[in-house]
């Protein structure tokens, strides 16, 4: 037992940990990382380098961030850090401030000062004014000396760093129990429930389990505003949270303003266009009638397929349609000139394709299709997690001590002035926790201000 | 006004290249008055390289922080900011520009080719968090490659062309310099990372989500934290800690220049 204390109290073994934890974050960051690759990329490695692919599993960012060893390392980190805070905080207590602890760096200077000792004293002690410096006087045997100390915080900003530390840990820890991340899309006009059947995909949930608000969420308008009509400025989706007719409210979703409900927050990620089409078969027969999520190239383009036939058919809007050289474009995000390009398939063979305009109808082989207008969707990612305002406190804690400890690290000076006919024999020496160089510049300017 | 910027930028990198070769020739003929000169080149551009930020402020109505031509602006603005700010602690310290003018004529030079788009700031940029992120990167990254210029001017001064640089400080404050500039960019670091952490907790709904640029910037934080561990703790000092620093700028590089890489995944915002 005694042995594994030891262990846990090493500096070393502290280094170690935090070594190990580097080298495996960038081992995993070298690896593919798919959630950023295609899916075409990641069928590629799958199935051209199926060793590389079963490493990425285990040891790539999202294999490695999810495996148990991931935990049991910060966690180790954890109680080394918090077994040497403490034994440092107990000798502490126990020396009284004392002693310094660990290494420090010695430095000591011998002048011939002229005058008597009572002024030399009176120059070093104004050479001390600063309120940063204590200082205390002994008298040994007519020999004043001078104790000056700085630093007293310095020993602190380390115990807080080092508690800012743990804090953030431990905020990771209740991340991981807590956390609840979710997406949703809504398309304007069309409630969803904020249970879980109404989202797309839920990717994490707490440990502990939680329960959802029962109402509905209804994307009312969405809106966007161009500067110079062409920069994206911001994004407002209007929310009806709850029931139209029932309680509800009315919220601007913005892309630094999220909806907060419950604990949750609905935050909106990205967004597309919704046209809407009537399709009808040779008969008149109404085949399709309602809109379209684009979610495919900026949320401009997408494929379905008609229920219960076998046609599909592909869209490609063009908000601000112009017709080049190269094909067509779109000149902008806006809607200037929206226009779709249908292309209509019958078991994956093109059958016919063309442009269609607002309110136009088109016969396409032997549908009718007409786009009656333009609605948006608006991808909304959902979470919960009850460890980010420990880890904002604990990121406090981290830069407080830090600039603590940098501001305000321990150094002290002694100097004894000892008196020799019209001349004083000064012997300054002294100790410094960081920065041995500067400190001999100090003691050397503070030499020469006493012997101007 | 856009004309302008550019003008002033291009002057102001005159200046710092016309200042690397007073130095040279101050080093290598072993003259005062040009390394006095150097200065005053480097302080000639550092005074037309802010005038162009402040235009290119005053017409995008934004501090200079999107994309890379507005990252290398700035972030090579900072570099040389921080070579000023070490004159309180060495007001002698005119040499020091040669192995510092260079890192941010690097840093420049990768964004300056690159396409100079004046464009308000889009939604996702318009959080306060922003400023505190970026402003204390560059503190930052600034700090380490200080840092690593003095590190490689530490190893030169004890090394074999020690001769030629006597006219540098003492190794043993080259050092403390090293150190102290490894200080100031941890806590710059650890800064930048949690108003990150806070910014995308508004973006997101979480303060975290292991994407490269995150994952490079815990990388870097660990990298810098297990330097101060060595130097605090274990005594690590001198060539060895020299090199040490040199190494750990490898990942502020690929942090940077890395997120040119990965700008799909960091920056994927409506």
């Amino acid at each position: 037992m005694r042995g594994v204390w030891r262990i846990f109290i090493s500096r070393r073994f502290a280094v170690s940990l935090l070594v190990l934890m580097l080298g495996l974050l960038i081992l995993a960051i070298l690896l593919p990382n798919p959630s950023i690759l295609s899916p075409e990329e990641i069928r590629t490695i799958k199935e051209q380098r199926p060793y590389l692919f079963k490493i990425t599993e285990i040891l790539g960012i999202q294999g490695l961030t999810a495996s148990p060893f991931f935990f049991v390392l910060p966690f180790l980190i954890f109680i080394s850090t918090a077994i040497c805070t403490w034994t440092r905080l107990q000798s502490r207590l126990k020396s009284g401030g004392a002693e310094i602890e660990g290494r420090v760096f010695k430095a000591a200077k011998e002048v011939t000062v002229k005058g008597e000792a009572k002024i030399v004293r009176s120059r070093f002690l104004k050479a001390f004014s600063s309120p940063l410096w204590s200082v205390q006087e002994n008298i040994k045997e007519e020999i004043p000396i001078l104790i000056a100390h700085r630093g007293r915080f310095g020993f602190w900003g380390s115990m807080l760093f080092h508690l800012g530390l743990l804090t953030v840990l431990l905020a990771t820890i209740v991340t991981g129990l807590t956390l609840f991340t979710g997406e949703m899309l809504l398309t304007e006009g069309y409630p969803i429930p904020l249970k879980e059947e109404g989202f797309l995909k839920v990717w994490r949930r707490p440990f502990f389990g939680m329960k959802l608000p029962d109402e509905a969420i209804t994307l009312e308008e969405f809106k966007r505003v161009f500067k110079d009509n062409k920069y994206p400025i911001d994004y407002i989706a209007t929310v009806r949270v709850g029931e139209k007719d029932g309680f509800s409210f009315l919220k601007d979703i913005r892309v630094n303003d999220p909806l907060k409900y419950q604990g949750l927050q609905y935050n909106i990620d990205r967004y597309g266009f919704a046209p809407s089409f009537v399709i009808k078969g040779k008969d008149g027969k109404v085949l399709f009638d309602g809109d379209i999520n684009l979610v495919l190239v900026g949320g401009q383009e997408d494929s379905f397929q008609i229920p219960d036939t076998d046609i599909g058919i592909t869209v490609r809007f063009y908000p601000d349609f112009v017709m080049t050289k190269d094909g067509p474009r779109t000149r902008s995000d806006i809607l200037n000139n929206p226009v779709f390009s249908i292309k209509v398939t019958r078991e994956g063979i093109v059958m016919k394709q063309g442009f269609l305009y607002m309110g136009q109808e088109a016969e396409m082989t032997d549908i009718m299709i007409t786009y009656t207008g333009i609605k948006y969707w608006v991808h909304i990612l959902v979470a919960r997690d009850w460890g980010a305002p420990v880890l904002f406190i604990g990121l406090v804690f981290l830069v407080i001590g830090l600039i603590a400890r940098l501001l305000f690290y321990e150094k002290g000076l002694n100097v004894v002035i000892n008196a020799e006919g019209e001349n004083c024999i000064v012997k300054v020496s002294g100790y410094t926790k960081y920065f041995p160089a500067f400190f001999e510049r100090e003691i050397k300017k503070i030499i020469e201000e006493v012997t101007k | 006004m856009i004309q302008l910027e550019g003008i002033l930028l291009w002057l102001g990198v005159g200046g710092y290249v016309l200042s690397i070769l007073a130095y040279l020739v101050g080093l290598i003929f072993k003259k005062e008055k040009a390394a006095v000169w150097g200065f005053w080149f480097i302080s000639f551009g550092f005074i037309l390289h802010t005038v162009s930020i402040a235009t290119r402020w005053i017409v995008t109505g934004h501090p200079p922080v999107i994309a890379g031509y507005e990252h290398s602006l700035f972030g090579s603005w900072f570099i040389i900011l921080l070579f000023f700010t070490i004159r309180i602690w060495l007001p002698k310290i005119e040499l020091f520009g040669i192995a510092i003018i260079p890192f941010a004529l690097f840093v420049l030079g990768n964004g300056i080719m690159t396409a100079s788009v004046h464009e308000p700031l889009s939604p996702p940029y318009q959080s306060n968090w922003l400023w505190v992120h970026i402003t204390f990167a560059w503190f930052a990254y600034g700090s380490f490659s200080v840092a690593a210029a003095i590190a490689i001017l530490y190893l030169l001064r004890v090394g074999i062309i020690s001769k030629f640089l006597e006219r540098l400080p003492e190794p043993e404050i080259l050092d403390d310099l090293i150190f102290r500039f490894i200080f100031f960019g941890f806590i710059s670091l650890t800064i930048e990372v949690g108003a990150g952490a806070i910014w995308a907790k508004g973006l997101w709904g979480r303060y975290w989500g292991w994407d490269p640029v995150e994952t490079w910037s815990l990388i870097s934080w660990l990298t810098y934290g297990i330097n101060l561990h060595l130097r605090t703790t274990l005594g690590w000092q001198g060539s060895k800690a020299a090199w040490l620093t040199i190494i750990s700028f490898v990942a502020i590089i690929i942090t940077f220049f890395g997120i040119g890489f990965v700008v799909g995944i960091h920056t994927q915002l409506l």
